[in-house]
């Protein structure tokens, strides 16, 4: 008996709850419209909203890895630049030990040629221990102590990690868990040179004078007196790459002139053959540090094949992002003008039918 | 003698139009009631006893008029009481909604803001500790991170806490259980269960033969839908149109009798009488209700469990895990937990193993091992100190061994896989810092196989998700509900139009009863002249 009865209170309410929800929807496109995005809060889209938190924290690693890789580049264009400089370096050397092995010069001018082999020696050092962002470059893992040292012997030696540490790597993170190794050893790259006592158990000594007596005595790294007999130390000579051959040809130029002026032909063909060795060393670092200029040419190239990958992947991802997030303006806009339309439709109905009743015509 | 009876009709014609237009008048003042359900007045033919026989005369002798049969009351049981069990599903999906909602805000990281944005922040600092480990900038720039990594989780412990205060008090004080949401809730409810049962009482003097009392029953349902708003009920109506309100098997009030009060604890008196250790043992709701009869004797000592619809249902469900997949601000209050416990294990680890290293604060050149005090995270014990045990979202800090002078120099970055390569000058060494970086994409068995970001991302979608759908059923809900209201406005609300009809109806009624009258006094006037 109800099916067709409707209340004038249900028809208010009717026409109440129309108004309210045209002005909900009116309300909800107006805030989309006037803020720009589509999700306002994470509720109003779960996967989109989990989607923007995921690739804004991408969006944030990859920026990490860009910067990554731009330091990265410049720490090795700095490598690249000191590489040049010291295969300059090594050139001059080579050109000196060339000359110095013809055999005409006289002994003035083999100190002269000394001289600036010893200076080389020194440039090469300094090079060597070149600071990057605060980082000694050629130390491996040791960062912060000075890679190269030339004693009170004129040995020059190496505090650095040594090549066969596998812990002298420095690396970066250039993608998802890929990390480059943007360092070398500098015992690998210039090698050593290392004169020293060494007694029966290895331990190297190094000759000093002593100050209250005036003789010569042995001291450990650690400064510890050789206490033994001094006959059963053994001297020994490392070394390795291009400070080698320096300090080798520097070693030999003095022994050659000593020999010249005291007219020990022996000692002076001697001299003359430690000098020739010292031209296939220096060939052969050269070659090292070719090799690993190229090697090292090769990080910087993937690295700039990573910095695009990772301006494509920027792009694409702030485009999703977009997508995800930001209203599409013209839908929008259509949109929020039907929702006025529907509004303002449903508040001329309401307010002509409200007041609607017999009692107008009684 | 007809003529005095046809006078005596049309005066009790009259008499009945007069109050048929009484309960127009009525309908038509009550049509903004709430609640108010239209009455209509039913007219019956008045019968004079007598045999008739075969004598027409007799059947018109039985003619008496019209009389009022009754007055009945527009209403649909059936309706009614589908509509309550649907509002008892609305206001319980509202209150879950409302927690979501509040949920959603506190974790809404889209601005990025949140411990999403925090956590990026964090791992970025690691990627610079990784580059430049012997470096004082990146290794405070690393501290200062997770410090805000910490309190930022502090922070949102701290609101969860609160929106779950707000629902249910915090467990153990009074004053927070009296002003929490439930606290209102229960007393509202008390108020209408009371109200119901002098309503019960009134009907049941009023009520007392075959006619209905229905201003009375109009009060009555009003309070039982009020009463539908906070716990599921169903209704057992008497004759006398008392009712006899349940939720679940438990009477609440029977007759003029409030049988099922409702009284309020704190999980901590509750479980104080119980002889339960609180909080360790206890994993139920921060708030008890329970069941009271009118004498104040107990009848359910926990009724949590058996209020499950219903604003209160809804409310008091809202806040606790209950290890059943639905989240609320328990649960998310437990996977945050969950995170900062894991976390501070993944670092502390790292930063405590064997063959890894920190920096000698008195050397900053060289390397010194670490040892197991050689914390990253952690928090204050019951004994004011600092422990690993028991770290939380409301308590991780970074530890005081990293926060202290010189504690920058506390971070282990520096790790030899095999010790013999261990060299005191490799202040560059920076394997486990890498390490750690590693953890950012690494799966953690005690965070359900995800990363930690992963981890955080899925709590996110889950409160998401949750809320969604809350609001999808809340909003269906809605619109069941509202239609309900209105089948029901239109089933017994007041129609103008039809009360105008009713109106014009009994006036002409009455217009013509009075025509009736004057004719029949005229008739009689004739007849006095008779014969004069």
């Amino acid at each position: 008996m109800y099916s067709n009865r409707i209340s004038t209170t249900a028809r208010y309410n009717l026409l109440t709850a129309d108004i309210q929800r045209n002005e909900a929807n009116y309300n909800r496109l107006t805030a989309q419209l006037a803020s720009g995005k589509k999700i306002t809060n994470i509720t109003d889209d779960p996967i989109g909203a989990v989607n923007i938190v995921n690739t804004n924290r991408q969006l944030g690693q990859i920026s990490t890895f860009n910067q990554n890789t731009q330091l990265a580049k410049e720490e090795l264009d700095t490598f690249d630049d000191l590489m040049q400089l010291a295969e300059g370096y090594l050139t001059q050397a080579w050109d000196k030990a060339v000359q110095a092995n013809n055999g005409t010069y006289a002994s003035t001018s083999l100190k002269a040629l000394k001289v600036e082999i010893d200076e080389i020696a020194k440039t090469m050092v300094d090079l060597a221990n070149t600071e990057f962002n605060d980082n000694f470059i050629f130390g491996g893992a040791n960062t912060k102590l000075t890679p190269y040292e030339i004693d009170t012997n004129g040995n020059i030696l190496y505090h650095g990690t040594p090549q066969d540490n596998p812990d002298y790597v420095r690396k970066t993170e250039v993608a998802d868990g890929v990390f480059e190794v943007i360092n070398t050893t500098g015992d690998k790259l210039f090698g050593y040179y290392d004169s020293y006592y060494s007694d029966s158990t290895g331990t190297k000594y190094y000759p000093q004078t002593d100050e209250a007596t005036g003789n010569t005595i042995y001291v450990d790294k650690s400064g510890n007196q050789y206490t033994g007999d001094v006959a059963d130390l053994t001297a020994k000579e490392d070394y390795s790459g291009v400070m080698g051959a320096l300090k080798l040809l520097s070693n030999s130029l003095q022994e050659v002139i000593d020999a010249k002026n005291a007219g020990d032909s022996n000692a002076e063909t001697a001299g003359y053959a430690k000098m020739f060795s010292t031209l296939d060393m220096f060939s052969n670092a050269h070659n090292e540090m070719v090799t690993e200029q190229t090697k090292f040419g090769g990080v910087y190239n993937r690295l700039e094949m990573t910095e695009s990958t990772l301006e494509t992947n920027t792009e694409n991802l702030t485009s999703y992002l977009s997508s995800l997030q930001d209203v599409d303006i013209a839908s929008a806009a259509s949109k929020w003008m039907q929702a006025q339309y529907s509004y303002q439709a449903s508040l001329q109905v309401a307010a002509a039918s409200m007041n609607m009743s017999l009692l107008n015509y009684l | 003698m007809n003529l005095l009876s046809s006078l005596n009709i049309s005066a009790g014609a009259l008499s009945v139009n007069e109050k048929a237009i009484s309960v127009v008048s009525h309908n038509v003042s009550n049509m903004n009631t709430e609640g108010y359900h239209k009455q209509r007045v039913n007219l019956q033919a008045r019968n004079i006893a007598g045999q008739i026989g075969d004598n027409p005369n007799n059947q018109v002798r039985a003619n008496g008029g019209v009389k009022i049969a009754n007055v009945m009351r527009y209403n649909d049981d059936y309706l009614n009481n589908y509509y309550r069990e649907q509002l008892s599903q609305k206001n319980m999906l509202e209150q879950q909604l409302g927690n979501l909602d509040e949920l959603a805000g506190i974790f809404d990281d889209l601005e990025g803001t949140g411990v999403d944005a925090a956590l990026s922040n964090f791992y970025e600092a690691l990627n610079n500790l990784q580059q430049y480990p012997a470096s004082s900038t990146a290794r405070t720039n690393f501290i200062e991170v997770s410090k805000s990594l910490t309190s930022l989780m502090n922070e949102k412990s701290v609101q969860l806490s609160k929106l779950t205060g707000e629902a249910l008090g915090d467990g153990s004080s009074e004053d927070a259980l009296k002003n929490s949401k439930i606290y209102t809730q229960y007393r509202e409810l008390n108020n209408s269960l009371e109200e119901l049962a002098a309503v019960n009482k009134a009907l049941q003097t009023t009520q007392t033969g075959t006619l209905t009392a229905n201003n009375l029953l109009d009060q009555r349902d009003l309070i039982l839908h009020d009463i539908a708003q906070f716990v599921d009920i169903t209704v057992d109506e008497k004759p006398n149109g008392s009712v006899t309100v349940y939720t679940g098997d438990q009477a609440l009030v029977k007759g003029a009798k409030v049988t099922g009060k409702l009284d309020i604890e704190t999980a901590k008196s509750y479980c104080d009488k119980h002889g339960i250790k609180y909080p360790d043992d206890w994993t139920g709701e921060n708030a008890v209700l329970s069941i009271v009869d009118g004498d104040g004797g107990v009848v359910v000592e926990n009724a949590n469990s058996i209020i499950t619809g219903g604003a209160l249902g809804g409310l008091i469900h809202s806040a606790t895990d209950y290890n059943d997949g639905v989240t609320n601000a328990g649960t998310v209050q437990a996977s945050l937990d969950k995170l900062a416990g894991s976390i501070a294990k993944i670092f502390n680890d790292l930063n405590t193993r064997d063959n890894a290293y920190c920096i000698d604060s008195s050397n900053t050149n060289h390397l010194k091992a670490t040892d197991s005090d050689n914390i990253l995270f952690a928090c204050y014990g019951p004994d004011g100190k600092e422990t690993t045990t028991g770290i939380t979202a409301a308590n991780i800090k970074v530890s005081d061994n990293i926060l202290k002078t010189d504690g920058i120099w506390n971070i282990s970055c520096a790790y030899f896989e095999d010790p013999k390569y261990y060299d005191e000058n490799a202040v560059g060494n920076a394997q486990n810092a890498i390490t750690m970086l590693g953890t950012r994409n690494e799966k953690q068995a005690d965070l359900n196989g995800m990363s930690v970001e992963d981890y955080y991302t899925s709590m996110l979608g889950k409160i998401a998700s949750a809320g969604d759908s809350a609001k999808n059923l809340y909003e269906t809900q809605c619109d069941v509900v509202d239609s309900l209201e209105n089948q029901l406005d239109s089933a017994y609300g007041v129609d103008l139009n039809e009360e105008l009809v009713d109106l014009v109806k009994y006036q002409t009624a009455y217009a013509a009863a009075a025509q009736v009258f004057n004719t029949v006094n005229s008739c009689l006037d004739t007849l006095m002249t008779l014969g004069r």
